[in-house]
């Protein structure tokens, strides 16, 4: 009965309609941008009170049918102001001048799994990043591009190597043993980051336990694999920060999500867009050489052997002999949109090569994207994206090792006097090390060290081979759609595939292969994921003509994840033949996981007062197979209000917010299970209890977050202010605690479960609070020079609320003598302990940690600084000058600890080019050795991370478009960009190690210290870009 | 048609929200312990779970760790050089021993899980009990043997979330694991004539009930001597497999092999990157047999066969002249008892007792070194003039060359007689840039984290002894 009734109200619906046309007239128009009086050519025309739409054209022209009488035409266009331009009957041309909406205030910003609501009203403090800002300076991977662009994030890139390797923590600490990266979701699907190792552990035995352990294995300078993306096809990067806007997210959410929009096709004729780069690299800092000037000074640090091979006058700059030469990078884009009423495109291609400082290191990619939009009828909407990537990559070998093989490892002990160049047949010395000549030979390291850099450099590879594809379609059906009733259902589907593929080669004779006797090595990995997800959502709008509007929606969601790794390594490789067949020694090794998920979710956002006060409330309750108890139910509420105040003065926008949402973070695949591992012995198979235990009721840790602010536009549009203040606590944290090893077990995995003095049941908590400002300023704004200024600061205090006892998260490097994470009731979640001297901070230093006095000189284990910065700031300013554009970004980042172990490798050895003179640092190599040597930390081996980095610069120049028109009657425009990255780095840390932001392995723990450990060089880079428009 | 509809949507979402399958799959990259302790796990999964016991003694070698405080050994990794100075100045770096609970904790779980396997016999309960309570106790052993008077706990905890066992001192363990052995051989002789079990390559010599009990009784010699009760060991040796009409070289090993899934022997090092030998182990090699006077080139034989020199050269202050050569490939086994051993046990025993019990000390001490060592034999008349203090002596020098980087027994036997003061310091304060003159440590702390969650309630074991200055 109900079901006939709707019928025919859509029936009705398509009559009215109809009848709609039967008396129209014909209104043309033009819309130029209100500053600089040029036409705008994309955007949408509409009728207010109907649904009647057109776009505008290439020419900035449009024309569209309208009712016989006075009608208000909506004029907007994505980053200008809307504008209701009124036009009575009399008249039937227009002009539409657009202001610029300089701070996205009535761009959508998505609230929901299928809405959004303008920032004016928004309710959150979400970061949006625009393609043009992303894009400013190559880098290797978007999240890379949002450093120091937006506040409430700590975006590190891992060294030099070229590829990718980040780190993104957002707003502080959100887990201590759980996953801690954000979520990134991709035109509705969300993606994999996933680190899958590169096999170069089997090489370099940094872990040396059997099988793959993935949180142990991403010491192989790992790329995550978010720099897959072809940063050129992004639209916009919004992100959502914590819970309180990333709830509708649930159990994946806790640590942020990074919304990432592609470009999509726009109405009118084919347009093209080629950006072609090409750009350089040089290395940016370096760790010098100790040059020795006598026989004895090279047998004091060398022994006996050393006096014997000592070479009066002789120095090699080993790193500049390696790293000395310019890396060469190319990019071409290119990109195509276009379309009619119905369907519109956009489609692009990469081809992107980016060498490294490193020889023969590169990262490769090519990419083909095709985005699709297809009207079917004036209901139905199909939005497909997809995308074919390939990245290709060697990285060296780098990082941590246990049997000195990479470069970086040998270089630390190393005589400077003596050449371990190659050495070619006639004798010649190897001037290239990327390109030695055939047949040529390389003298041995030791008994300084087990490899020699210039032969592993030239002859061991390390490569990587990936293809991705990342698909959505979005089906969107307007149920009912009138002026007062929408009802839309959207359904959105897609998927993330990718294989990964890795070699890592090492010829026979190559020196460090000596090492375990066996000669040669090939170890290859496989790596495939996929994932999928579906999603379903009906959205029903409800909008009165005073402005009020009510928006309901409802929705399904479903994901599944699985990976498959499988590791081969073959030594003895027969003959030098790479193929794994030939290899007489065998390693094989499998990693799986398998994670279903499911999700359910509805929101209610109420837009009152004349679109002043935005009210939202929403439920997410998720189930997964990775919680002990996969039929469980967790549930994730949120809720948040928005008001514009009614302001004038030199105030033209007031908004108050505040928001409170909840999210979980899921255990990690396979924690919920106590192992019981297969090996064998000789053949013979056994099983071994797993050193770790899983509780029994695992599940996921819960985020609850507060967040609430102000956003301001001030004197006339000239400023915008955004002040936030956040707190976010975490409970039913995932913890492995750390068992005395008589219960059988090292660890337990558990949700930090423990009786309180008065027996009552608690878990452990973290809590972090925060403060962020953006404030934008255009100080000129004329027709001829505008200046665009912007600074973001960002401070975060985590603290531990609750803990069962003082314990130090099992992390990779526990080192008393360099410093680890101590998690401790009342205090910062990531403080580092370490061993220190009484006295180092002055004469009344005596104090011991336990109250008691001790004497100058004894070492104490106490607190000696933080990991997490203590704040950060970036400021960018862009200056247009007719055709000019100049533009740079600073970010400095305040406080945060290094542990250099590479500088602690050449002062154990005594070999450090500051060894015996201090060169600024304030200690000689001899006296940080020793007092590490003694135990103590600071002023050894741990230092402050504080820098400030010029991030991005440029400078460009537009063609006059007549001069355009000379060279080429087709082109819109040329543009010519010269663009550094990273090109200067101001900080104390370089006087000891390669670069401030570096970390030796992605990090297993979010809490756990930096470390550099023989990192790939950190680089500058420049490129020159021209940009052609036709 | 509606309801049709709504039923198939309520379908889809039911599907979705309660289907068992997708949700509830098992770990994809081990199986889990709920197989072995929960319902009734098979014959063949105890038995798999019993070989394990074998990785555990294995792992607990300490040739190197033992051999650096005994001052055989260096390990001078460059990649590591803060592993370096903790031998000398801390215990941090050894730890692993205390490992020896979670492989009791399998112990306890393959005796646990014998008595609810389905398929098994009554002997073959047996037999798994009697061979994890021999593997529990020599575990243990493993670990009074480094914390000394530091005491250490009988067992694993049944509940690991229970606060942890009281640390104990040295007589309570070493009577704990007199009283395991002896468990062990009840079970061993009630267990017919097959174990349950498969044995590995290095223990094929014990692969019976009745064999395996020779190990069994070989240990509790071992134990005994360590503990200074000799009388006891003698007994024990008369069940044990020491046989002097063997190869000396006949016993129990742990083996490795190149298979996937299987260890490496972690002492080979072939080209000398950081494990070296010390250099006092060349300055106190005795010359063989018919050698001329200060030929260094006819060193004792197991010095030879063991050591080769290097390039002097120095890392980390220490001057090196030598590295190994004991284990000259990856999967050489490392020895758990040999029959050489327990000759020299026997020899020890009977010295300290005075005593010929079966043999006279100087015969198994003339045995050992004219076969191993190629060195003269020592006549009976020099032998009678020798004091007790002379004849040990003699004997600890066998037992150095003999058991060299096998198992730390040097530091264990010098200690044994507080002879640790005769081991040489190496570095010195003042030379070269070093600024704390070495130390040598005369027992393991018991590692951190065991002691951490005791909070005031630390046990002495805790606390380090003070390190003894050397020569």
């Amino acid at each position: 009965m109900r079901y006939r009734s709707v019928l025919s109200a859509l029936a009705l619906l398509f009559l009215a309609l109809g009848s709609a046309s039967a008396q129209t007239r014909i209104v043309t128009g033009r819309v130029t941008d209100s500053l600089t009086n040029e036409v705008i050519t994309s955007g949408q025309v509409s009728v207010q009170g109907t649904t009647t739409g057109t776009t505008i054209a290439d020419d900035g022209t449009f024309t569209i049918a309208v009712p016989m009488r006075d009608v208000v035409l909506q004029v907007r266009s994505i980053g200008f102001k809307r504008k209701d331009v009124a036009v009575p009957t009399s008249q039937n041309a227009v002009n539409a001048s657009l202001a610029r909406d300089y701070f996205q205030l009535e761009a959508i910003v998505v609230t929901g799994q299928a809405t959004g609501v303008e920032r004016k009203n928004l309710a959150n403090a979400v970061a949006t990043v625009s393609a043009d800002q992303l894009v400013k300076a190559p880098t290797a991977s978007v999240e890379q591009s949002l450093q120091g662009k937006m506040a409430g994030a700590d975006i590190n890139q891992n060294n030099g190597a070229p590829g990718g390797g980040n780190i993104v923590r957002m707003r502080g600490v959100t887990s201590i043993i759980g996953s801690f990266q954000p979520l990134y979701v991709v035109d509705g699907v969300i993606v994999s980051n996933a680190e899958i190792g590169r096999g170069t552990n089997l090489i370099q035995r940094a872990y040396t336990g059997p099988g793959i352990v993935p949180t142990t294995d991403n010491q192989d300078n790992a790329v995550n694999r978010i720099a897959d993306l072809n940063p050129n096809d992004i639209e916009s990067v919004e992100v959502l920060k914590g819970a309180a806007a990333s709830a509708i997210y649930g159990s994946k959410a806790s640590n942020g999500v990074i919304l990432i929009t592609t470009k999509r096709g726009r109405t009118g004729g084919a347009q093209y867009s080629l950006v072609q780069r090409v750009g350089a690299s040089k290395i940016s800092n370096t760790y010098g050489t100790r040059c020795y000037a006598s026989a004895a000074e090279a047998t004091a640090v060398f022994g006996v052997q050393g006096g014997t091979d000592f070479a009066s006058g002789v120095c090699h700059d080993f790193e500049d002999e390696l790293y000395g030469k310019p890396a060469y990078a190319t990019e071409t884009s290119v990109s195509v949109s276009g379309g009619s009423e119905n369907t519109r495109y956009f489609s692009s291609a990469l081809v992107k090569h980016d060498g490294g400082i490193s020889p023969r290191t590169y990262a490769d990619k090519q990419s083909l994207r095709l985005n699709l939009d297809q009207n079917i009828g004036s209901r139905i909407q199909v939005a497909w994206s997809g995308d074919i990537i390939h990245v290709a990559n060697d990285r060296g070998l780098f990082n941590n090792e246990n049997n000195g093989s990479p470069s970086q490892a040998a270089l630390s002990s190393m005589p400077s006097f003596i050449d371990y160049r190659g050495v070619c047949p006639d004798g010649s010395r190897v001037e290239n090390p990327g390109k030695p000549c055939t047949g040529a030979t390389y003298p041995r390291t030791s008994p300084y060290a087990f490899s020699n850099p210039f032969e592993s450099v030239g002859r061991v590879s390390n490569k990587e081979s990936v293809w991705r594809s990342i698909f959505t379609t979005r089906v969107n059906f307007d149920l009912i759609s009138s002026a007062q009733n929408t009802l839309r259902i959207t359904g959105n589907g897609g998927g993330d595939i990718f294989t990964q593929k890795n070699q890592v080669i090492s010829p026979p004779d190559v020196q460090f292969e000596a090492l375990d006797g066996k000669l040669g090595s090939s170890a290859i990995g496989f790596g495939q994921s996929q994932q999928f997800n579906v999603n379903g959502n009906i959205v029903y709008t409800f909008k009165t003509s005073s402005g009020m509007s009510a928006t309901t929606q409802a929705g399904i969601q479903y994901e599944t994840n699985d990976l498959d790794r499988d590791n081969t390594l073959t030594e003895n490789l027969i003959g030098g033949q790479t193929n794994q067949g030939l290899g007489t020694v065998v390693t094989v090794q499998q990693y799986r996981e398998r994670i279903r998920d499911l999700g359910f979710f509805g929101q209610e956002e109420l837009l009152l007062f004349n679109e002043r006060l935005l009210l939202t409330a929403g439920l997410r309750a998720d189930k997964s197979s990775n919680n002990s108890d996969p039929k469980k139910l967790s549930y994730y509420p949120k809720g948040a209000a928005s008001y514009r105040l009614p302001v004038s003065g030199f105030l033209s926008e007031l908004k108050v917010r505040a928001a409170m949402g909840q999210s979980g973070n899921r255990p990690s695949y396979g924690q919920k299970f106590t192992a019981l591992n297969g090996a064998n012995i000789n053949g013979l198979p056994i099983s071994t209890v797993s050193n770790t235990a899983a509780a029994s009721d695992l599940r996921p840790e819960r985020q609850t977050e507060l967040e609430g602010g102000l956003d301001a536009t001030l004197f006339g549009g000239r400023a915008n202010l955004e002040v936030t203040v956040y707190q976010k606590g975490i409970k039913d944290l995932l913890l492995t605690r750390t068992l005395t090893p008589t219960a059988g077990f090292t660890t337990l995995v558990y949700n930090g479960v423990f009786k309180d003095s008065t027996g009552a049941e608690q878990t452990t908590r973290i809590r972090n609070k925060g403060l962020e400002l953006a404030l934008t300023i255009l100080p000129v704004q004329t027709p001829s020079f505008q200046w665009n200024a912007r600074g973001t600061f960002f401070r975060n205090k985590c603290t531990v609320l609750s803990t069962p006892a003082t314990f130090r998260p099992i992390s990779f490097f526990n080192f008393n003598q360099f410093g680890t994470t101590q998690i401790e009731k009342d205090s910062s979640c990531t403080q580092i302990y370490a061993n220190d001297s009484l006295g180092r901070y002055g004469p009344s230093d005596t104090k011991r940690p336990n109250g008691t006095t001790g004497v100058i000189g004894e070492v104490v284990n106490r607190r000696i600084g933080d990991n997490a910065p203590d704040w950060r700031f970036g400021l960018s300013n862009e200056f247009t000058f007719k055709r000019f554009r100049l533009y740079a970004l600073v970010e400095h980042q305040q406080g945060g600890l290094i542990v250099n172990f590479s500088r602690y490798t050449y002062d154990a050895v005594g070999n450090s080019a500051d060894q015996k003179v201090d060169a600024g640092f304030g200690l000689t190599g001899d006296q940080r050795v020793n007092t590490a040597n003694n135990k103590t930390a600071l002023g050894t081996a741990t230092h402050p991370a504080t820098y400030t980095k010029l991030r991005e610069a440029s400078i460009g120049y537009d063609l006059p478009t007549s001069f355009t028109r000379k060279i080429w009657s087709g082109a819109r425009y040329i543009r010519l960009n010269v663009t550094g990255r990273n090109l200067m780095t101001w900080s104390e840390y370089k006087k000891v190690g390669y670069d401030p932001e570096v970390q030796q392995v992605a990090r297993s723990l979010a809490v756990e210290s930096t470390w550099e450990l023989w990192a790939y060089p950190s680089s500058r880079s420049v490129y020159f870009t021209v940009d052609l428009g036709f | 048609m509606r309801t049709y509809q709504a039923t198939a949507l309520l379908g889809m979402v039911l599907t979705l929200g309660a289907c068992k399958g997708p949700f509830d799959a098992p770990n994809q990259n081990a199986s889990t312990l709920n197989e072995l302790v929960s319902g009734t796990p098979s014959k063949v999964a105890v038995a798999t779970a019993a070989q394990g016991l074998f990785s555990g003694i294995r792992g607990a070698n300490q040739a190197l760790g033992l051999g650096i405080l005994g001052r055989e050994a260096y390990s001078l990794d460059v990649s590591n050089p803060q592993s370096t100075p903790q031998f000398y100045t801390t215990y941090n770096q050894l730890t692993a021993y205390w490992g020896a609970y979670t492989n009791n904790k399998q112990a306890d779980i393959v005796i646990a899980a014998a008595d609810k396997a389905v398929g098994v016999t009554a002997a073959e309960r047996e037999g798994f009990k009697g061979f994890a309570k021999t593997m529990k106790a020599l575990q243990l052993f493993y670990v009074i043997r480094n914390t000394d008077v530091g005491g250490a706990a009988l067992d694993a905890l049944g509940d690991p979330t229970d606060p942890p066992p009281a640390i104990v001192g040295k007589p309570q363990v070493y009577a704990q694991i007199l009283t395991w052995l002896d468990e062990a051989q009840t079970h061993l002789l009630a267990a017919g004539s097959t174990l349950p079990l498969s044995m590995t390559t290095g223990f094929s010599d014990f692969g019976t009930p009745a064999t395996f009990l020779k190990f069994n009784r070989a240990i509790r010699a071992k134990v005994n001597l360590t503990n200074a009760a000799y009388a006891a060991a003698l007994t024990d040796l008369g069940g044990s497999f020491l046989d002097v009409t063997k190869p000396l070289s006949s016993g129990a090993y742990n083996t490795y092999s190149t298979l996937s899934g299987d260890a490496l022997n972690g002492l080979f090092d072939p080209t000398a990157r950081q494990r070296y030998a010390h250099g006092w182990l060349a300055r106190d090699a005795k010359l063989q047999a018919g050698a001329a006077p200060g030929d260094t080139t006819k060193r004792d034989l197991r010095f030879l066969t063991k050591i080769y020199g290097l390039p002097a050269f120095s890392r980390y202050n220490f001057n090196i002249n030598w590295a190994f050569q004991r284990y000259p490939t990856n999967t050489t086994p490392t020895p758990v008892l040999k029959n050489e051993e327990l000759i020299l046990i026997r020899a020890e025993a009977n010295i300290q007792n005075s005593t010929t019990t079966g043999a006279d000390p100087l015969d198994d001490i003339n045995l050992v070194r004219t076969t191993s060592g190629n060195l003269p034999a020592i006549s009976a008349a020099t032998w009678a003039l020798l004091s007790i203090p002379e004849k040990r002596d003699t004997l600890l020098y066998e037992k150095r060359y003999s058991l060299m980087y096998e198992g730390g027994d040097r530091w264990v036997d010098l200690r044994r007689y507080g002879l640790l003061g005769t081991l040489p310091a190496d570095r010195k304060a003042g030379v070269g840039t070093v600024t704390v003159t070495d130390l040598i440590w005369p027992n393991l702390r018991i590692p951190v984290n065991e002691c951490v969650p005791r909070g005031a309630n630390q046990p002495a074991g805790c606390t380090a002894q003070p390190g003894i200055p050397g020569v």
